[in-house]
């Protein structure tokens, strides 16, 4: 019945009863606002004349024998240039596309947030503050690779060989969880359960589980953990264990989105010990009491650092 | 209807005559099926003059489905099954601007939607339905045009609005 009432009004067959009953539907207004719409659709511009005179003007042009022969010495040259034209743009798109392909994905955080993305294989990754990732959703099966720049903690699903690329080294594992740290001088991987290849400047290294791999300026340093999980992915701990100075102070301005400034202060000195990411005051008061420091701030966004 | 007993297209007036009524019609048909992308002006032009071509062969009655079927050919010929995309003009005239901001998003949220929902009608759905909407042709007049029946176009209009429906409302 109502389709019936529906098919009427579409051919404005309605009559005054049979008006009021389509008015009185639910769906009403959405029927009328979509018939509306689709006027919006006309093509205006269509002129019958113009388009007569142009059509005129075509036929009578091409009673005229002279103008032929022109036309076609115009394509012959025309037509090769079209293939080499055409050919170039072909090269172009092939080599371009892997790169700029709409199936690569990033996934970026901002200073003091993190996020946690699930992979197309179900393999999931939790991305630390001021990182990102990037992977083709499209090669995944064939190749399981990701993109990083900043910090991540993996679990990966068994399957084909998993590889983390960062311009520093390169990661590669099967299925396992690991972390992967990568600062501009600083790289640290370390893996919590099974086994991690890393491959640095044409060495492969291999980590077992609870076993730690750093560069710190060029220089490798191996170490180990205890956790099962970073204590940032778990608990919003950012944990250092002789870890430069001044990677603690930029790791703290990730998390919380400040500038530090450290005035006559060694940062190139060791520092072993942990800060929460979710107190800012309490943070500050873990990195500066053990080393005697004392913090000014300036405003909200500036911290300075001094001996005390 | 043409008169067009006696008649020869072959004749400028004749010729003229069928290109006042039946062009704006073959244009839209095009139009509708294809969309705005693949020219369909230049389409009708060719449709025409191959009417012109072969005017001593047809007769005036059955110009009107040598040139429906002749641009259809044209078209396929160069259709790549792309997405049909049909240009629209802005809802209102911008004489006035207290509307506010969501309302204008909205607006154009809902325009946007209904631009890709279009293009997901099949190609019977959306010419019978923007024919019908738009050019507020009868739909026994549309099933003349089509060749088809005219139950088949109430069916074809009624599905193409529901479907527009739920694309654009998730309902």
């Amino acid at each position: 019945m109502k389709e019936h009432l529906i098919q009427k009004w579409l051919d404005g067959e309605l009559n005054d009863a049979e008006l009021q009953a389509f008015k009185e539907l639910p769906e009403y207004e959405s029927y009328t606002k979509l018939s509306e719409t689709a006027k919006l659709f006309k093509d205006t511009s269509y002129n019958v004349e113009l388009e007569l005179e142009k059509l005129n003007s075509i036929i009578k042009d091409r009673k005229q024998p002279e103008q032929q022969p022109v036309k076609v010495v115009q394509m012959q040259w025309i037509k090769p240039l079209l293939r080499v034209a055409a050919i170039f743009i072909i090269g172009l798109a092939v080599y371009y596309s892997p790169i700029y392909g709409d199936s690569t994905t990033v996934v970026k955080t901002l200073a003091s947030n993190t996020t946690t993305i699930e992979l197309p294989d179900n393999s999931e990754v939790k991305l630390n503050a001021a990182s990102s990732i990037k992977y083709s959703k499209k090669k995944w099966k064939k190749n399981r690779e990701v993109n990083l720049v900043g910090e991540a903690y993996f679990k990966v699903e068994k399957g084909s060989q998993f590889d983390v690329v960062t311009w520093l080294g390169k990661v590669s594992v099967l299925g396992t969880q690991f972390n992967v740290k990568q600062r501009v001088n600083y790289f640290e991987v370390i893996c919590y359960e099974g086994l991690v290849s890393v491959s640095y400047k044409g060495k492969d290294i291999k980590l077992p589980a609870g076993k730690s791999f750093k560069i710190i300026d060029g220089k490798i340093v191996e170490g180990q953990t205890k956790d099962s999980v970073p204590s940032w992915a778990q608990k919003s701990i950012s944990s250092f264990k002789s870890v430069p100075y001044g990677e603690v102070i930029k790791e703290f301005e990730r998390q919380y989105n400040v500038v530090i400034e450290a005035k006559n202060i060694d940062t190139t000195q060791l520092f072993t010990g942990s800060f929460t990411n979710k107190d800012k005051e309490l943070a500050l008061k873990s990195i500066t009491l053990p080393l005697q420091l004392k913090y000014i701030k300036k405003d909200s966004a500036k911290i300075v650092l001094t001996k005390e | 209807m043409l008169k067009t007993l006696n008649t020869h297209i072959c004749e400028e007036h004749v010729f003229s005559k069928i290109f006042n009524t039946l062009s704006n019609d073959v244009y839209n048909f095009l139009r509708y099926k294809y969309g705005d992308g693949l020219n369909p002006r230049d389409k009708v032009q060719e449709a025409f003059i191959k009417l012109w071509d072969n005017c001593k062969n047809i007769s005036p009655e059955k110009a009107k489905s040598f040139l429906f079927t002749t641009a259809n050919n044209m078209m396929l010929n160069e259709y790549k099954h792309q997405k049909v995309v049909l240009k629209h003009q802005q809802a209102k005239p911008k004489d006035y601007t207290n509307e506010s901001p969501e309302f204008l998003l909205e607006e154009s949220e809902y325009m946007q939607k209904y631009e890709n929902a279009l293009a997901k009608l099949t190609e019977a759905q959306r010419v019978a339905f923007l024919l019908n909407r738009v050019e507020g042709k009868k739909h026994k007049e549309i099933a003349e045009m089509l060749g088809i029946s005219r139950k088949g176009v109430e069916k074809r209009i009624y599905g193409a609005l529901e479907k527009l429906r739920k694309d654009i409302e998730g309902i």
